[in-house]
């Protein structure tokens, strides 16, 4: 009984030094909008340790990605999320987001408009404002578990956001971001 | 099947959508804006022939006209004249800052006007054929009966196309009524009497009222043999999702309300148009039924020897899709007859 009531002092002290702990990351990857149309991300994430298994990580990020024929994006999230720490490799995590999204109509040739008059001008592709909900899940491998410092992942976070609003509607879209990230102090 | 050879196959037709060439890039891109609408336009196919059709899609809503691509009729098309496909005002893939609430027949109309228009300029075409598919068809018929529209156009190719909803209320109750009735002495499912009842209580519903559009659907009367026409047109699912133009929101995201185009009448328009004209009618669609095509022919001011009514067996609202060879057949004869 007494081990066991020492084991449960040695763990919560142990919790509760590693509760204090924040990690930084900066990371990066691969945006793909629909999985396959092409964009990248940028972001840094604040992530603090509420015990040995768990951690809230606060992040920042930008993106981009171009969906021919479509649209373009430049994004900008704030995102907070919980992350499991299920062993000394792997985790997994949700994170809420929102933010600003810029859009461009993509196309071959430009936008048009036409006058009372048959008079054809060509316009700005420019798209709007956007607000930008999005929820991903966040799955990670350490590629450096055992180091105090640089502690590097790569990540795999499939996600889904909204265009509020195009013609009235949210609309929807699916995405796969993956990545790399690393502990810069 | 399991998830391993799920995970296998989503990552299979990922990769191949994405290595693999295909035409949904094919022709210029672009898009015309007009009134907070923001519509694509994609103008494929033979554009060196100098001869366009200009597609103009079914709804209103919830459809895209980049669909016409998936058909094995649209695509041998393709092959012989320039075609114009595009998306209407907050229907398909159509972007923009547009309300529902501002929504007309007559804004549609306009929209089509100035999408002739830079067609026009652009290319300065040989021949413009205007083809259109039900609601898409009636809109199309506005068109021509304004101004000089008819002018601009060597022949207009109406498939299943709308023309009075009154009218066509009556002919879908005599389709719907009679099959929902067999139905339920075959089955006895509530469903059949629900239907039967909703017209007892309902006799006179316009296109503000979604449910003949529902009965329809659950009658199968948009196609005569859905299965047969996929295997028929055979577009892989994987190439539209991951390497299109099309976004993954695009279906859900449609309005469904059709209100804004209760009691819509085209008959004044189609007595106006005098230009050659080819119908096409599914003789199994439930969605505008082929007496809808008969009064249209009936209606229209095309000489006789300039019109054609084609009924087509065992086939629905989408004679591109279900015949896809003869339609073929019959709308290349058509433009080169009055090309």
């Amino acid at each position: 009984m007494k081990q066991l009531l020492l084991i449960l002092i040695i763990a919560t002290t142990l919790n509760t030094l590693h509760a204090q702990r924040v990690h930084h990351y900066f990371g990066f990857g691969y945006f793909g909008e629909t999985l396959t149309h092409t964009g990248g991300t940028l972001e840094y994430c604040y992530d603090k340790y509420v015990s040995r298994r768990f951690s809230f990580p606060f992040k920042s990020s930008i993106g981009f990605y171009a969906h021919p024929r479509n649209h373009n994006a430049l994004f900008i999230q704030a995102k907070a999320g919980t992350k499991w720490h299920f062993n000394r490799r792997f985790y997994i995590g949700v994170n809420g987001g929102i933010g600003p999204m810029l859009s461009w109509y993509n196309s071959d040739l430009g936008v048009f408009e036409v006058d009372e008059n048959n008079q054809i001008t060509e316009v700005t592709n420019f798209a709007g404002i956007d607000l930008m909900p999005s929820a991903d899940v966040n799955i990670g491998f350490k590629l450096s578990p055992y180091k105090k410092s640089e502690n590097q992942h790569i990540w795999l976070r499939p996600t889904v956001f909204w265009q509020m609003a195009v013609n009235e509607k949210n609309l929807l879209h699916i995405a796969l971001a993956i990545g790399y990230s690393i502990e810069i102090f | 099947m399991t998830f391993k050879t799920f995970t296998i196959a989503l990552l299979s037709s990922i990769i191949l959508s994405c290595t693999t060439a295909n035409d949904w890039y094919s022709g210029d891109y672009f898009f015309l804006k007009n009134k907070e609408a923001v519509m694509p336009i994609w103008v494929t196919g033979n554009i060196d022939s100098n001869i366009f059709v200009i597609t103009n899609h079914d709804g209103p809503g919830g459809i895209s006209g980049h669909d016409f691509h998936k058909s094995t009729g649209f695509k041998e098309l393709e092959k012989k004249y320039g075609i114009v496909y595009w998306d209407q005002r907050m229907s398909g893939l159509s972007q923009g800052d547009a309300f529902y609430g501002e929504l007309t027949i007559g804004l549609h109309t306009e929209d089509l006007q100035k999408l002739i228009t830079l067609i026009e300029v652009r290319y300065k075409p040989k021949a413009l054929f205007l083809y259109g598919n039900g609601w898409g068809s009636g809109i199309a018929l506005d068109f021509l009966s304004k101004k000089d529209n008819q002018k601009k156009i060597r022949g207009f190719i109406n498939e299943n196309g709308f023309i009075n909803d009154s009218l066509e209320q009556i002919f879908k109750k005599e389709w719907i009524l009679p099959r929902a009735q067999k139905n339920l002495a075959e089955t006895e499912d509530p469903k059949w009497l629900k239907m039967i009842d909703w017209y007892k209580n309902n006799p006179t519903p316009t296109e503000a009222n979604p449910e003949p559009f529902e009965f329809i659907h659950q009658l199968e009367g948009y196609y005569f043999d859905e299965a047969a026409a996929r295997e028929v047109n055979n577009v892989p699912e994987n190439q539209t999702l991951f390497n299109s133009a099309y976004s993954v929101g695009w279906k859900t995201n449609q309005y469904k309300n059709r209100a804004f185009i209760a009691n819509y009448n085209f008959e004044n328009a189609a007595k106006k148009v005098t230009l050659p004209t080819l119908l096409i009618w599914g003789v199994e669609n439930g969605a505008v039924p082929v007496k809808a095509g008969d009064y249209t022919y009936n209606l229209l001011g095309t000489p006789e020897t300039e019109k054609t009514l084609l009924k087509l067996d065992k086939c629905g609202h989408y004679p591109h899709l279900e015949k896809p060879f003869t339609w073929y057949d019959v709308v290349t004869a058509f433009i080169e007859e009055n090309k």
